[in-house]
């Protein structure tokens, strides 16, 4: 666990200073479309789990991280433990948005606060589908990659903005929190579990054979 | 005398080079120099050693343990430098040491200090603007500030001014004066290990030639230079590589009673430098080849 904190607390030392370039990316979402709030919480999370992933793969610096005294399977899994912590810090920005927007006279409504959970889930699912990419494809491929998921984002955004139109009964427990099918979630919750713990499972297969 | 490092048949092969069948020992408590011409395997070998390749066929086993079942245990008690940095490069000195102490249980602060002040390493400078000698410099602070009972090295020395050079082999001598450390050390640079090695590696061609104490090589190497009417096609045989020119020749016996007995009235019998010993094995192999 100890290694798994120095890992997490590596990645945020790593990605720090391209944190502060989310100041300017809020204050713009604030002035432009401060009711979408809820959707910006995907992007920064994301962007600085790329960060994190690209400046590990440059200049040899996987051969860093397989010299340190800690097993590889242990380095993934605190890969996949840093989109926690990077979730919640997007979230927090998003609420802090939300709040600046309210305080301004911007925004005029209670929180979302299920729209903007379910946004923030929907992170660690993006980067189940990243990392054992990143893994697999490496140096060579991180640009192709990094194209790729940014295309996902991108393709995220806009589900987000026809919710109503393709999941009617999602928009609607978003909206009021009631619904039809109490099934219906529970299954989509264990397969968002599967889906995550599946991934970990084949970006650490991948890692644990590579030559570095 | 226990083995600190033990490999056993092992092998690993890429498109165009092998490591054969490596089977060797080095012992805990000295300084083994790995010696090889550019390509003859002694990077390969040393990241099989650290766990960062996997070998296809044999066991390696490091502080007794398999290195790739317990390689976590094992690189705790490892200090690894290579010549090739693999710090972040957009981190200063001291953030970059902020990263990796947390990950070792001994980290000693003091002497990582120490070191920084030895090394005239500057805290507030990125990894990316020193120099590749300074960034040796970093590795060794590192490697040497948490205890490791193992230090591998892989061509520390280049990029080295001699003057740095000179202190960090003082420095190393110094390091496994309790007897309970040991030393890994590749390099091209004969001269360091002359004066510092115990046990000499020389690895060519993914092959290891020989692995013996630096002052048993004496004993059975000769170098001999004479005379071309010496040589007949018998006596070529002895040698393990030849150098002619329109003068006579110049040339390494392995046997060097042998080569005493037979060249001692007749031609300049020395014994070889390990650089000669290395010249003439590659030399001898291409002509064999």
């Amino acid at each position: 666990m100890h290694n798994s904190i120095a890992l997490i607390r590596k990645d945020f030392m790593l990605t720090r200073k391209f944190a502060l370039l989310l100041i300017p990316y809020f204050v713009l979402m604030l002035y432009s479309n401060a009711q979408a709030y809820t959707v910006f919480s995907l992007l920064p999370a994301l962007l600085l789990l790329i960060n994190a992933c690209t400046i590990d793969m440059q200049h040899n610096n996987q051969k860093f991280l397989a010299t340190l005294p800690v097993p590889r399977q242990r380095l993934i899994q605190a890969k996949y433990l840093t989109i926690i912590p990077l979730s919640l810090f997007s979230l927090l920005c998003t609420l802090l948005m939300y709040y600046a927007a309210v305080t301004m006279g911007k925004l005029d409504e209670p929180l979302r606060w299920r729209e903007l959970g379910l946004i923030t889930a929907v992170i660690p699912l993006l980067a189940a589908f990243y990392l054992p990419l990143y893994y697999w494809l490496g140096q060579k491929g991180m640009q192709f990659v990094n194209f790729i998921f940014m295309m996902a984002i991108m393709l995220c955004f806009t589900t987000f903005g026809s919710l109503n139109k393709e999941f009617p009964a999602l928009a609607q427990w978003v909206q009021d929190g009631k619904t039809d099918s109490m099934l219906l979630y529970v299954i989509g919750g264990l397969a968002y579990l599967i889906i995550i713990y599946a991934s970990c499972l084949i970006s650490t297969r991948i890692y644990m054979s590579k030559d570095i | 005398m226990s083995n600190v490092i033990q490999l056993d048949h092992v092998t690993k092969s890429y498109d165009r080079f092998e490591l054969k069948d490596i089977s060797l020992s080095i012992k805990e408590g000295f300084i083994t120099g790995l010696i090889g011409p550019n390509g003859a395997g002694k990077t390969s070998l040393i990241k099989m050693i650290m766990g960062l390749i996997a070998q296809d066929h044999g066991d390696i086993l490091v502080f007794g343990q398999n290195n790739r079942q317990e390689q976590a245990a094992i690189r705790g008690r490892i200090g690894y430098v290579s010549d090739e940095s693999f710090y972040y490069e957009n981190m200063t000195v001291k953030q970059m040491k902020n990263i990796i102490a947390p990950f070792y249980p001994a980290w000693n602060n003091d002497t990582y200090l120490k070191l920084q002040e030895l090394f005239k390493l500057s805290p507030g400078k990125r990894i990316k603007d020193l120099s590749k000698g300074m960034k040796i410099k970093f590795s060794l602070a590192v490697a040497l500030s948490h205890g490791a009972d193992l230090l591998i090295m892989d061509e520390p020395t280049s990029g080295l001014d001699p003057i740095f050079r000179r202190e960090m082999l003082e420095l190393l001598s110094e390091h496994i004066q309790d007897e309970k450390k040991s030393i890994l050390f590749s390099t091209h640079n004969t001269t360091d290990l002359d004066r510092i090695a115990d046990y000499i590696i020389f690895i060519n061609e993914g092959r290891i030639v020989f692995n013996e104490m630096k002052e048993s090589l004496s004993e059975h190497y000769l170098l001999v230079k004479g005379g071309k009417e010496l040589l007949d096609r018998d006596v070529r045989r002895w040698f393990v590589g030849l150098r002619e020119n329109g003068l006579g020749f110049e040339g390494l016996i392995s046997n060097r009673a042998e080569g005493e007995r037979y060249f001692k009235d007749t031609a300049l019998c020395e014994t070889p430098t390990l650089e000669e010993i290395m010249y003439y094995t590659v030399k001898g192999d291409e002509a064999h080849a």
